[in-house]
């Protein structure tokens, strides 16, 4: 598939797992945001080694935030990478957020980077599920949350039918409400 | 599982008709029940973006694996050394004999004239009606002055011809384009844009050779031809394509100027980037534009 136009990309990140992954690499790799994010923190004098999981953690956050619509097509997408890249070097570097608020593509993310950002604790508690959960139902909540249809869920995890794709996922979430009511502590999570 | 769940998924993915998302929150404020579950479902997405995120972290080292695999080094024996350094002299000077011959009939040999007409042309461009040409005033004319002079025939010139960076030259000019780009560059000389175009269209060597110096090339002719959003798709690929390039960023914008009266958010968006950050070459020129276009409404 050919990614000519920022919407193209934006529209295959939001096409299931493997166009996605696609569209990632198209623009991590081909169009070099992985290299243009690097330049970019090597030039405010952050570490090799800081910049690579800076850069890494943007195309994350810049993923979820195209697939759950928060990016609001206020600029280019590569204008948006930058801006989470700038927003995560500076979140990092405590002393300089106050000069960054000064920028203009702050704007950009701030709203949403404030709500999403987990704290210590909850990412602990998170990590914990994870550690417990089914292979099974780790798939099976990866791909709703990627917006998979129940067919290309059976296809894609190797169920008979739908039918058997819709217990699966029943399964899950009981499974993971049973660890919450059993775990209750995450209620006081933020 | 329980009754709200449908609609909690509906809601969360933005499915539900404004009508219903009004009724959906009205419950959701009075029903501890549905608040409960809604926090739940809210945690069990958390919980698949965690997932998402590892996963997308693994997706990226195996890109990385690929992009730069990992090279065994193989011992040569040593006496494979004597005949690798026999082949390596005869290969430089065989390069260097047709790097001589070449440089007889070569632009490069000749004096590099800057082309004071295309002034003219600027003139004529900033003075066009304000539907194609939006900018009117002194300040505004000399931004996009500047603009078309950076791409001229000289600018072209010093940048891939300068005798003194010649060791650089090898790395993005191949010796078997200098009869290519002696053409263009004549053409070039003489504004001939058309002909730059349909050139390339028909001798794809440099295009297959130096896509980068290609790009440039028709780029360039597209400005020049006033296509400027042909212009500013290939700018904006130079610019970008491998690490950010602040010539060709200045060149993207300048070009999307020319668009400015069909879409003016691109154009801002670029200019604020470049004027933020300091360390842009074009940081100041970016301010003076940004001053220039206060003019105009924005």
């Amino acid at each position: 598939m050919m990614f000519d136009t920022d919407e193209q990309i934006i529209q295959a990140i939001k096409s299931g797992e493997n166009q996605r992954n696609l569209a990632l690499k198209h623009i991590f790799i081909t169009l070099s945001y992985k290299e243009i994010g690097i330049n970019f923190l090597y030039n405010k004098n952050c570490k090799p080694e800081d910049a690579e999981e800076i850069v890494v953690d943007a195309l994350i956050a810049f993923d979820k935030n195209i697939r759950n619509d928060i990016f609001r097509n206020q600029s280019s997408l590569l204008t948006y990478f930058l801006a989470i890249v700038k927003f995560l070097f500076f979140r990092r570097s405590n002393n300089q957020l106050k000069s960054y608020e000064n920028i203009v593509d702050y704007d950009l993310i701030q709203e949403s980077f404030e709500k999403q950002l987990f704290n210590e604790n909850k990412l602990a508690f998170i990590n914990n599920i994870i550690q417990k959960m089914e292979n099974k139902c780790k798939n099976i909540f990866v791909l709703l949350q990627l917006d998979t249809s129940y067919e290309d869920i059976k296809d894609e995890l190797g169920y008979k039918n739908i039918n058997m794709v819709k217990k699966a996922v029943y399964r899950c979430r009981q499974a993971f409400r049973l660890y919450l009511d059993q775990n209750d502590e995450w209620q006081n999570l933020k | 599982m329980n009754t709200f769940q449908e609609d909690i998924d509906k809601f969360l993915k933005g499915k539900l008709s404004s009508d219903e998302q009004a009724k959906f929150m009205a419950e959701l404020l009075s029903n501890p029940d549905l608040e409960l579950e809604f926090k739940k479902t809210m945690l069990e997405q958390d919980v698949a973006e965690q997932l998402i995120a590892s996963r997308l972290k693994d997706e990226i080292k195996s890109w990385e694996k690929s992009e730069n695999p990992v090279s065994k080094k193989k011992s040569v024996p040593y006496k494979y050394i004597w005949i690798l350094t026999f082949v390596l002299l005869i290969t430089l000077l065989l390069f260097y004999r047709i790097k001589s011959r070449l440089n007889k009939n070569d632009i490069r040999n000749q004096p590099i004239v800057v082309n004071k007409d295309s002034i003219v042309k600027v003139d004529e461009f900033a003075n066009k009606d304000t539907v194609s040409n939006p900018y009117s005033g002194d300040d505004a004319k000399n931004i996009v002055k500047d603009g078309l002079l950076e791409m001229n025939y000289a600018a072209l010139a010093n940048k891939y011809y300068d005798k003194s960076s010649l060791d650089h030259q090898f790395r993005s000019v191949s010796i078997e384009t200098i009869p290519q780009l002696n053409t263009l560059l004549e053409a070039h000389r003489r504004e001939n844009y058309q002909e730059i175009l349909t050139f390339l269209e028909q001798d794809t060597l440099l295009k297959a050779s130096n896509y980068e110096l290609y790009n440039q090339f028709v780029s360039d002719a597209y400005f020049n031809l006033g296509l400027f959003d042909l212009a500013a798709k290939g700018f904006k690929e130079l610019a970008y394509s491998e690490g950010l390039d602040f010539d060709y960023e200045w060149s993207y914008l300048i070009s999307m100027v020319g668009m400015y009266a069909e879409n003016k958010t691109p154009v801002n968006t670029l200019i604020q980037k470049i004027k933020t950050d300091e360390k842009h070459l074009y940081h100041k020129k970016a301010i003076e534009l940004w001053l220039a276009l206060g003019e105009l409404d924005r």
